[in-house]
């Protein structure tokens, strides 16, 4: 058993298996060697880490994406935004907590949920006009009108494909 | 493109994400998609125009897909900036998008040969691969006096000009082929009473000595494929055996292929070689041959020869065979044979060929070992073409027609199917093509109709068709000499 300590001091005790597709965990794991010594992750909030080990519990033995796998159809895999049922019904939360999974993914190092959390922000850009983009995620507009009417524009190639 | 400046722009956008999970998420996006992220704010702007994005993009969306990049001629990726990546990307999208659609439009129209000599009719006409994709082959026959000119067209210039001319009168004449490595000297090869291999210097600036010859080959043969230095004949009296030659410097003989099941009087339609194979399409069968010369185990007067490693029969006549293996991103990475397509208008027993062409595919043996000789036991090929499709394209009694077919995968025709446009009538033809799927699977075009016509005309004019995928050219040469130009790119 590992024993886990989130940003607002909660701890997790998790089984090694489990928390071992996290490969900065794994590394750490091998690196210090079992010990009853909790790990302590600053950046992981305990809502966030709750909903990442539920995800790592359900791909438990999974095989991990290898490193030295063709990059190039590695590349072209990612072009598609397919996510599986599961995946689709457990990333369904709300904006921050996406972005909070997708960073803790990230940190943690877990590909496979880096993986889901960037399909599914791709997934609600596709298909948006430019403002709707800018609605759902609050960006600000900070182009003068000239600018807009130019770039839009130069892009209108793509729009009837 | 660089028309804004994006010195300021390169703040952190206002997505609380980092920069390369950022990234990530744009490399699953649709291109629609990317263009409109792009419109959404000075940050996200710098992030659609990242370099590696456009690496990625070119290669999927293009590469990948094994659609043409015009102007591409060739150059290393590594050296092209992000905003070219993006150019080279649009345009092969907006080139492909105009391309394949039901009625594509010609972004430019020239009309520009007409000979000054009446009964001059266009025999040939062919675009050099690669080379800067500017150059038109084209062959003129007069019949009275009997005269072939070949010339050679630049057709990048607004009004296309003729660099290079040819006048053959004497003798004589059994036609050209083009050498289809961009990278060799020899350019064509041309049959006269002799065999000559030509080149041409785009640089000369009288045309009547442009086309310099390299070498000849005395003796008349019927010549039918140019790859480098191999140049593939066949004897033309009855029994003749199809010949390799390799023209480095002094011409010599390789190896002869012979099939001694056959009547050798079987015409050859269509020929493709590659490292050491060589497939031909003759009139009622498809044959695969080693190239590679093994000494005779009765001597002989002559080249050594090579008899078939397998063979098929076709159960009709053909009466025209295009040939060409389809460029496939994937096949050239692993080093493999990629699918050929053929497509086959078939005799009939009257005197006319039937209304359909046939697309067939000869699919790569998948137990075929690259790099290996190529024997019995390591076939590239499966001789047996397997249909793929029918395309309904009738022909009337003595109307002209051509097909030509392009290495990724666009057959063009000439033909007679106007009815839809012009109603019924005894004259009249149209331009019209169609991608081809090798694999048989057909994304989003079904049924046996053309998917896209060029054009159409209320006479009979058109008699040769020419095409280059790469630049998005297309050539169509009348029965009265003259020469159309389209481009749609």
């Amino acid at each position: 058993m590992v024993h886990l300590v989130t940003s607002d001091n909660v701890e997790f005790v998790v089984e090694k298996e489990v928390v071992e597709r996290s490969v900065l965990i794994k590394n750490m794991l091998e690196d210090v060697g079992e010990s009853d010594q909790s790990i302590p992750l600053a950046n992981v909030s305990s809502a966030v880490l709750r909903k990442v080990i539920e995800y790592c519990e359900h791909h438990r033995g999974e095989p991990l994406p290898s490193g030295d796998a063709d990059q190039n159809q590695d590349e072209t895999r990612k072009r598609t935004t397919d996510i599986s049922e599961w995946d689709q019904k457990f990333i369904t939360v709300d904006q921050e907590m996406l972005f909070e999974i997708i960073l803790a993914a990230n940190y943690l190092d877990i590909k496979s949920l880096l993986d889901v959390g960037c399909k599914t922000v791709a997934n609600m850009i596709k298909g948006k006009t430019p403002d709707e983009i800018r609605r759902l995620f609050n960006i600000v507009n900070d182009f003068t009108p000239e600018e807009e009417a130019q770039i839009k524009k130069e892009n209108e190639w793509a729009e009837d494909r | 493109m660089d028309e804004i400046g994006t010195d300021s722009w390169d703040r952190l956008p206002s997505l609380p994400i980092p920069l390369d999970i950022l990234f990530d998420v744009v490399q699953h996006l649709p291109l629609q998609s990317i263009l409109a992220l792009r419109q959404t704010s000075k940050s996200f702007y710098a992030i659609t125009r990242l370099r590696s994005l456009w690496a990625l993009l070119l290669r999927t969306l293009v590469q990948e897909q094994n659609i043409p990049i015009p102007c591409f001629d060739g150059k290393s990726l590594d050296c092209l900036s992000a905003s070219e990546l993006e150019q080279l990307t649009r345009h092969a999208l907006v080139l492909r998008n105009n391309w394949t659609n039901p009625d594509p439009d010609a972004k430019r129209e020239v009309d520009f040969y007409k000979p000054t000599e009446p009964d001059s009719r266009i025999i040939f006409m062919q675009f050099l691969p690669g080379r800067g994709n500017r150059w038109l082959i084209s062959v003129t026959m007069t019949a009275q006096p009997r005269i072939f000119v070949i010339q050679c067209w630049d057709v990048a210039v607004l009004q296309p000009v003729c660099i290079a001319e040819l006048t053959h009168m004497e003798g004589p004449y059994g036609g050209v082929v083009i050498n289809d490595d961009p990278s060799s000297p020899a350019i064509m090869a041309m049959q006269s009473a002799q065999t000559e291999i030509l080149t041409i210097d785009f640089e000369e600036e009288d045309p009547e000595s442009a086309f310099v010859p390299l070498s000849t080959i005395d003796g008349i043969r019927e010549i039918h494929l140019l790859s480098g230095n191999t140049l593939v004949t066949r004897r033309p009296e009855t029994g003749g055996e199809v010949s390799i030659w390799d023209i480095n410097d002094q011409p010599c003989e390789k190896i002869q292929l012979v099939n001694p099941s056959l009547l050798q009087n079987d015409r050859c339609q269509a020929m493709h070689l590659r490292d050491d194979y060589v497939v031909i399409v003759r009139q009622q069968s498809v044959e695969l041959y080693s190239t590679t010369p093994r000494p005779n185990i009765i001597a002989t007067p002559g080249a050594p020869i090579s008899y078939p490693l397998a063979q098929y029969s076709f159960q009709w006549r053909t009466e025209t065979v295009n040939m060409s293996e389809q460029v496939s991103w994937h096949a050239a990475r692993s080093h493999r044979p990629s699918p050929i397509n053929v497509v086959v208008r078939f005799g009939s027993i009257y005197p006319w060929p039937v209304n359909i062409l046939h697309h067939f595919v000869l699919t790569p043996n998948p137990a075929y070992v690259p790099g290996r000789e190529t024997s019995l036991y390591n076939l590239p090929y499966f001789t047996q073409p397997t249909p793929v499709q029918t395309i309904g394209s009738p022909v009337r009694l003595f109307a002209p027609s051509s097909v030509a077919l392009g290495r990724y995968g666009t057959v063009l025709w000439l033909d007679s199917h106007t009815e839809d446009w012009v109603g019924p009538s005894d004259c009249g033809q149209r331009l019209a093509g169609r991608m081809l799927m090798a694999t048989g699977e057909s994304k989003s075009q079904h049924g046996s109709h053309a998917s896209m016509v060029f054009r159409v005309r209320d006479d009979d004019l058109w008699n040769k068709i020419a095409i280059d995928e790469e630049s998005g050219r297309i050539a169509v040469g009348y029965v009265n000499g003259s020469i159309t130009l389209f481009e749609y790119s």
